[in-house]
């Protein structure tokens, strides 16, 4: 699956001299192809997440449209958009995420969670797949653990494996290596690469130099407007 | 899944949710004990009205009017009299249950043996009643009059008594020198005879100068077989509206319509009006004071405490809407996280509304029977007997709590519903 930014752009209303419209993304017209692990980086406040999560689904652009494929994810209802980000786009938030009530292995299984049961027969497949990430991200050890017990860079790896549960065609990741050392980065961009080589579309929005090394494309953003490097 | 994201936060912001239960419990008690003593307090008032005494007096229709004319007291028209035979009839008609206690009266006089003269009256006293109807009733003077005070002896039992039985008022016994236990010589105009002193009360009236008797010795002394005076009534009435005023102006002013409503509610008016039905050439009317006040009493408490149970389920409301809000932010983060991770409006909405309505219902229960404590209080407080709670209360409490949760959720769901995950999800 391909995802593609057509024309689209976002402004946020917020009070600046002169005008009361501040534009995060300037026109801006990609496309995400399968099979590739395209890298964005930027100063801060360029705008990088603001394009991540118009991609996600999650905020519906000021003017122009977010295509999956061929369908306009923005005309989607509610329910169609968000069953179709549960299993097609595994989505790598900025900062800490977990759900507090539940430990590791669930919040990794909750993609999953919130639309099978445990009672299900496909849930020992998807409980098998969760652990094999967990291996491959070295916190299979900690699967029983609450989250309130987990360093910063425990939990990012968490949300990495939670976003490749469902093994989506597309990944989006917001500095998924913000907290972790270079042997972890390491480890999550060789998931991550793995996963492009694999025919899935990966998009890293990244500070890291050391994650450029991963990219087979990368993009450039400044002021809300993006260009190829 | 969902139990658990239930069970997740009730564990973690029990403190919240414990707030939350406490608002909601709140407003429930004091809505319970303001409901249950609105519907309660009608019997209350004429419970204290009955211990006050009748409400209806019953004269013959001439008299009345003359009373009127010359503002006499009724000896003076004695020429006319009611007929005792009928006395029965007032427990037949539409009301009857309402009736709870009447007595006939025979006002007359007699000479004493030092030759002066003192009013004698004939009532009943503990008269027991066979209704056609198969009711069975103790009516009389014992329970109209029940504020006199017995200085000695006791009341007269016609069961249990000889018919020469008397009371006499305390200024009458201070007068002869006489007490319970001693006879008094009366002369009627048609009967003279001994008289067994029975008790002697104090009502702190005219009554006091008076002799009680049974009513067919009073009959008997000045030859008035058959003949009452008066009928003194007591009912439980309905507190008066405009229908009732103008009714009670003009019956046959209503419309069909107005004057079925009227005769089959039990207003102090309408019941007069059955009873001249069945009472011939009689005129029933209300004692105006205690009719009056009743329902004034009634309306202004019932206005009070209907604005005090608006006031304690707004605030309640208001209260929840706060704590709710709060405990919404405070997990926006992980509101937002879910729904990225998939999850639509409504499956993120239903925990939390799950979250809320089980507090509620915990808050509603505890604050129901709390308040049931707090209407016993303002029961023994304000009436000096407790507040029996209806059924009905049950229900329009419930509906009132889960009406005031929603309220009070709606900011709460309104701010999920327009939660954008990216806003929430940004930074660390
Ligand atoms: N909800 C919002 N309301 C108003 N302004 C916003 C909002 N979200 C983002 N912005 C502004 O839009 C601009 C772009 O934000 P964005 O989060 O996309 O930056 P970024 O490139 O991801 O930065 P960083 O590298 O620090 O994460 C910023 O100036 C930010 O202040
Ligand atoms: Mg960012």
């Amino acid at each position: 699956m391909k995802l593609t930014a057509l024309q689209a752009t976002r402004n946020y209303i917020r009070k600046r001299e002169g005008s009361n419209l501040f534009c995060a993304v300037e026109e801006t017209s990609v496309t995400l192809e399968p099979g590739t692990l395209t890298v964005l980086s930027g100063p801060s406040g360029s705008g990088k997440s603001t394009l991540l999560n118009m991609f996600a689904g999650l905020l519906p652009p000021s003017s122009g449209q977010i295509l999956l494929d061929d369908t306009d994810l923005y005309h989607l209802e509610d329910r169609e958009l968000s069953r179709l980000r549960n299993l097609h786009i595994g989505i790598i938030p900025q900062g800490q995420t977990a759900l507090a009530a539940f430990n590791v292995q669930d919040n990794i299984l909750m993609p999953w969670l919130l639309y099978g049961s445990r009672k299900n027969e496909a849930f020992s497949e998807k409980r098998k797949r969760a652990e094999e990430l967990m291996e491959a991200a070295g916190i299979l050890e900690l699967r029983r653990e609450m989250p309130s017990g987990l360093s910063g860079g425990e939990i990012r790896r968490m949300a990495v494996c939670r976003a490749m549960l469902q093994k989506p065609e597309i990944i989006l990741a917001d500095e998924p290596t913000g907290d972790l050392d270079e042997e972890n980065t390491a480890v999550v961009m060789d998931l991550l690469k793995e996963h492009a080589a694999s025919g899935g579309t990966v998009f890293v929005v990244t500070h890291d130099i050391q994650v450029r090394t991963y990219a087979d494309r990368m993009l450039s953003m400044r002021k809300g407007v993006v260009t190829e490097e | 899944m969902f139990l658990r994201m239930v069970r997740g936060t009730l564990f973690r912001q029990w403190k919240k949710m414990l707030m939350i239960a406490f608002t909601i419990a709140l407003g429930a008690s004091l809505c319970t004990a303001m409901l249950s003593v609105v519907l309660d307090v009608k019997d209350k008032v004429n419970q204290e009205l009955k211990a006050y005494g009748a409400n209806i007096t019953v004269v013959p229709k001439q008299a009345s009017i003359l009373n009127d004319l010359y503002e006499v007291e009724g000896q003076s028209a004695g020429t006319v009299y009611l007929k005792e035979d009928e006395l029965g009839n007032i427990k037949t008609i539409f009301w009857a249950f309402n009736i709870v206690d009447f007595a006939p009266f025979v006002n007359t006089e007699a000479i004493l043996d030092d030759g002066s003269s003192v009013a004698v009256t004939g009532s009943w006293f503990h008269h027991h009643l066979s209704l056609p109807t198969g009711e069975e009733l103790d009516a009389g003077m014992n329970s109209l009059r029940s504020w006199w005070d017995i200085t000695a002896g006791e009341w007269i039992d016609e069961a249990s008594m000889e018919e020469t039985a008397v009371m006499i008022g305390d200024a009458l016994a201070e007068r002869t020198g006489l007490s319970a236990g001693d006879t008094i010589h009366l002369k009627g105009t048609e009967k003279e005879g001994n008289y067994w002193i029975a008790g002697v009360f104090n009502a702190g009236g005219d009554e006091d100068q008076q002799i009680f008797m049974q009513l067919n010795e009073a009959q008997a002394l000045s030859g008035l077989d058959g003949c009452v005076n008066s009928i003194e009534v007591s009912a439980l009435t309905t507190p008066d509206n405009e229908l009732a005023v103008k009714a009670a102006r003009d019956p046959s002013s209503l419309t069909i319509a107005q004057y079925e409503t009227w005769y089959c509610t039990a207003y102090v008016s309408s019941i007069c009006y059955q009873i001249q039905e069945v009472i011939t050439d009689s005129v029933a009317s209300a004692v105006r004071q205690v009719a009056d006040s009743e329902g004034a009493i009634l309306d202004k408490t019932q206005l009070l405490m209907i604005l005090i149970t608006i006031l304690a389920l707004v605030g309640s409301a208001l209260g929840i809407c706060n704590l709710v809000t709060a405990s919404v932010m405070e997990r926006s983060r992980e509101l937002g996280l879910v729904k990225a991770l998939g999850a639509y409006n409504r499956s993120v909405m239903s925990p939390v509304l799950t979250e809320i309505l089980i507090t509620a219902v915990v808050g509603g229960v505890a604050g129901f029977f709390a308040g049931i404590g707090f209407a016993q209080i303002i029961g023994h407080s304000v009436f000096n007997s407790s507040i029996a709670i209806r059924p009905m209360l049950i229900p329009i409490v419930t509906i009132l709590v889960l009406l005031v949760t929603f309220a009070g959720c709606i900011p709460a769901f309104r701010t999920i519903l327009k939660l954008e995950p990216t806003v929430v999800l940004h930074g660390g």
